[in-house]
């Protein structure tokens, strides 16, 4: 059959070329959503020509109706937009809350006959893109589920008893947390009442916005200190024995601190392509405070990572590193706590690559955390791990490798045990067969001893290269935080092949069906930024796990010492 | 298939187990059927071509990686035990005999052929790892020719060098008489197989044995090229143990087919000759 005659498109990607929801907002929908409080004295003449205000609201924003008891959000999904009420009311919960619909919006779709056809499909050529037969703009994405977010409906009256719940009603903005720092919610959100119309706004809505207009920043990062702070404190295991009053006391009182370059990943590239040595590594990294220093208050680690060193000779041995969650200061405070004089920290702290910190005041340390806290917080953790014969320590050269890289920084970073490798690459041709016949790494990388830790993407914790993405493209799959690109909307630029700072991100030029490259309206090349996606649209998983038959391919978290050393062997 | 990969991917005594339980099992329905009088050999081939069968499975795991039928590891596990126990079966099938006909023989050659490269197979996956892992660094073997070639390119501009601009003759001598050959193409394969240093020996030997005659500056660059003489060694070494993890498959899979279409021919004869 004939295919209909199109009008020929432009096959370049642009910024606005997918709206948010299904169509741009209206400018009467603009309209009212910039008279809200949320959008108060942010000016569009703050605004640049190509990238104008009504245009970021209209394409990155969508109105969304929910019916009481809808799940808007769920505790644990990573969240990649904010949401302000418009009409109606919402509960939050603190927990996260199962549904008999488990779906998720934007899983992608997986089945039987998508991945039997994708096996027997007619081969293509390499980095082959359909070219489109659609007017821009105008791809509707017909959800499955009668829930806008896929997530399912509870009862609010049983979800009340059994929770305490915060209501909020228009125009209260929530979700600014996890939308400015791309982590998981922390809260679970439904809809109180019937109706109830949300107007939400995409990451990199929030972002442009926050960019340009300094009331928006003002508003957003105030509310994140303010209810960010709680949150965190209340999701840091250090504090789960404290009551409300005490974590409120202890928000108010402490400082955030941010340490290191947000910029770091071109200087580490570049020292990491020089191979200058460990002790070049440890010197750019930003000193937060020294061994033998007096202690000012408990450090806890909010985002990035950081270097535990101690002083050896004329040099810095690393003993441990921390990420979020962990803190640095316990052992001295609870010594001053015990009456002991002059005591010092005993080891160094540094931030590797970009770092912030809260610092909590060492009297409140003592008065509310110290009491009733678990034996284990306080114990010192290279001391348990030789104490403790089940526990498998990470070697100091192994340590010191993970750090140096930053490949801590990796939650499903791919690993070669090369004692079982026996280099037949189907872990390769796995991948391409999932991929269209485009395998999505290479077999090769850094490697220490019997370990390679390949040059895929590692899914990271703090995945820099969403950062600068001008469309989000690259962005978080909301559920598993699986770090994905969507093809449709990258626009080639390359910013996140340049961030990453392990060149996991591969910029391909793509091709029409008789293998030739499709070319813009100026006679050039079109790229697209491509990466190692975890198969998320696959039944299997990763394929490259499945296929190895010599069990010598794991996708891990580097930060799980244990698990990994066991492997290892 | 988690539970299954559970269960057989960690414990090799529990799947010897399982392979010697379904080998009892057979052997004894064989001795039923023996001494009933039935032709025991129509048993006990198609419990060796059902052996078979299972054992191609691992095949198409692999050529439908993106279906969830488990770990291509699982099904490997797999493809060892059941080739023992049809190893065991084929013992029985042949009651110990040597073949009496041409196409046995081939039969009985193939299938031999087969079990013993896939024997071989198994052992070269678990020994050579480890030995190119202990070498160090690993490197991948399509790209070892290009490796070898800028090695090759490196160590003529220091022999070219080494006249034009030091004067020597010594090092340009050496490199036309010995190191040119070593530097063009792979060398000393069985040496590297059997982990053997003489050759490298013996090459590092000449170049000590020139050093006597080079001022410095022809030192330095004597050292450098003896750094490029273990380089290449090294790379030799990874071609020679992993050109083995490579060439091993190229004589179990067309044997396999071989013997697949000569079963079949055995089976079609076998019935049409079969007495009653």
């Amino acid at each position: 059959m004939a295919e209909p005659e199109s009008e020929p498109v432009e096959e370049r990607n642009r910024r606005w070329d997918k709206p948010f929801g299904d169509e741009p907002l209206d400018s009467e929908a603009v309209a009212r959503i910039l008279s809200l409080p949320a959008f108060a004295d942010v000016s569009a003449a703050d605004f640049q020509t190509w990238l104008p205000l009504d245009k970021i609201i209209a394409n990155d924003g969508r109105l969304r109706r929910y019916q009481q008891g809808e799940v808007i959000i769920r505790k644990g999904d990573y969240g990649n937009s904010l949401f302000v009420i418009l009409e109606g009311g919402v509960l939050t919960l603190p927990v996260p809350i199962n549904t008999k619909s488990q779906g998720q919006a934007s899983q992608p779709e997986r089945s039987w006959w998508r991945s039997i056809a994708r096996l027997f499909a007619r081969a293509k050529p390499p980095e082959y893109r359909a070219t489109r037969r659609r007017w821009r703009g105008r791809e509707t994405v017909v959800s499955q589920s009668n829930v806008p977010s896929g997530l399912g409906k509870i009862d609010i009256d049983d979800a009340k008893r059994q929770y305490p719940t915060i209501p909020m009603q228009a125009p209260q903005v929530f979700g600014e947390l996890a939308a400015l720092t791309g982590r998981q919610r922390t809260v679970t959100v439904i809809a109180s009442e019937n109706d109830t119309l949300l107007f939400e706004l995409r990451w990199q809505g929030v972002r442009d916005i926050r960019t340009w207009s300094a009331p928006f920043r003002q508003r957003i990062d105030q509310l994140y200190r303010e209810r960010g702070l709680v949150s965190r404190l209340r999701e840091c295991p250090i504090f789960h024995h404290l009551d409300q009053q005490a974590l409120d006391e202890i928000a108010r009182e402490s400082l955030f601190e941010a340490y290191g370059n947000v910029d770091w990943m071109h200087h580490f590239k570049k020292e990491i392509e020089r191979r200058t040595g460990a002790s070049r590594v440890i010197e750019q990294e930003t000193m937060i405070c020294e061994q033998g220093d007096h202690v000012d208050g408990l450090l806890l680690i909010n985002r990035g990572f950081a270097r535990v060193t101690e002083r050896v000779d004329y040099g810095e041995q690393a003993i441990d590193h921390l990420s979020v969650n962990d803190v640095f200061g316990l052992n001295e405070i609870a010594a001053i706590a015990a009456g002991a004089t002059g005591v010092t920290l005993k080891a160094s702290l540094r931030a590797i690559g970009y770092l912030d910190i809260i610092r909590i005041p060492t009297k409140l340390v003592c008065k509310y955390v110290l009491p009733g806290l678990p034996p284990h917080f306080r114990g010192d953790k290279w001391a348990a791990a030789i104490a403790d014969p089940e526990y498998v320590k990470m070697r100091q050269e192994m340590m010191d490798f993970v750090v140096d890289h930053r490949f801590i920084n990796g939650e499903k970073a791919m690993v070669i045990n090369l004692d079982r490798c026996v280099g037949c690459d189907d872990c390769v041709k796995a991948c391409a067969t999932a991929h269209d016949n485009n395998p999505r790494f290479t077999r090769q990388g850094f490697s220490l001893h019997n370990a390679m830790i390949v040059n895929a993407c590692m899914h990271c914790t703090d995945p820099v290269c969403l950062i600068g993405c001008p469309t989000g493209a690259i962005h978080r799959v909301e559920g598993s935080g699986t770090v994905v690109i969507d093809d449709g909307t990258c626009i080639g630029c390359a910013t996140c092949a340049n961030s990453c700072p392990y060149n996991n991100i591969k910029m391909v030029d793509i091709r029409d069906k008789t293998g030739a490259f499709i070319l813009d309206g100026e006679g050039l090349t079109i790229s697209r930024a491509t990466k190692c996606d975890l198969c998320v649209d696959q039944l299997t998983g990763p394929a490259c796990v499945q296929a190895c038959p010599h069990d010598a391919l794991i996708r891990i978290d580097v930060r799980d010492s244990r698990k990994l050393m066991t492997w290892l062997g | 298939m988690a539970w299954l990969n559970r269960l057989f991917g960690r414990n090799n005594a529990v799947n010897l187990a399982f392979a010697g339980v379904a080998f009892a099992l057979f052997y004894l329905e064989n001795w039923r059927r023996d001494i009933a009088l039935y032709d025991a050999r129509f048993f006990s081939g198609w419990i060796l071509f059902a052996c078979m069968m299972v054992m191609l499975l691992l095949t198409w795991r692999k050529k439908l990686i993106i279906l969830p039928f488990g770990r291509v590891r699982f099904w490997l596990l797999v493809h060892y035990y059941v080739g023992f126990l049809t190893v065991a079966v084929f013992i029985v099938h042949t009651k110990h005999e040597l073949p009496g006909s041409l196409l046995h023989w081939l039969l009985w050659s193939l299938f031999v052929l087969v079990s013993l490269s896939g024997l071989a197979g198994a052992l070269v996956s678990k020994i050579v790892p480890p030995r190119l892992e202990a070498q160090g660094e690993r490197f991948l073997f399509d790209r070892i020719p290009l490796f070898r070639a800028q090695l090759a390119e490196q160590a003529e501009a220091i022999a070219r060098d080494s006249v034009l601009d030091g004067n020597t003759q010594s090092i340009a001598r050496l490199y036309v008489g010995t190191l040119s050959e070593f530097f063009a193409g792979p060398c000393n394969i069985f040496s590297h197989l059997a982990a053997s240093k003489v050759p490298l020996a013996r090459i590092l030997g000449e170049l000590s044995a020139t050093e006597r005659y080079l001022d410095e500056a022809g030192k330095v660059r004597l050292q450098k090229l003896r750094d490029l003489v273990e380089a290449k060694s090294n790379l030799d070494f990874h071609y020679a143990n992993g050109g083995l993890l490579r060439l091993w498959p190229f004589l179990h899979v067309p044997a396999t087919y071989a013997l697949l279409t000569a079963t079949a021919v055995h089976v079609v004869l076998e019935y049409a000759f079969a007495a009653g």
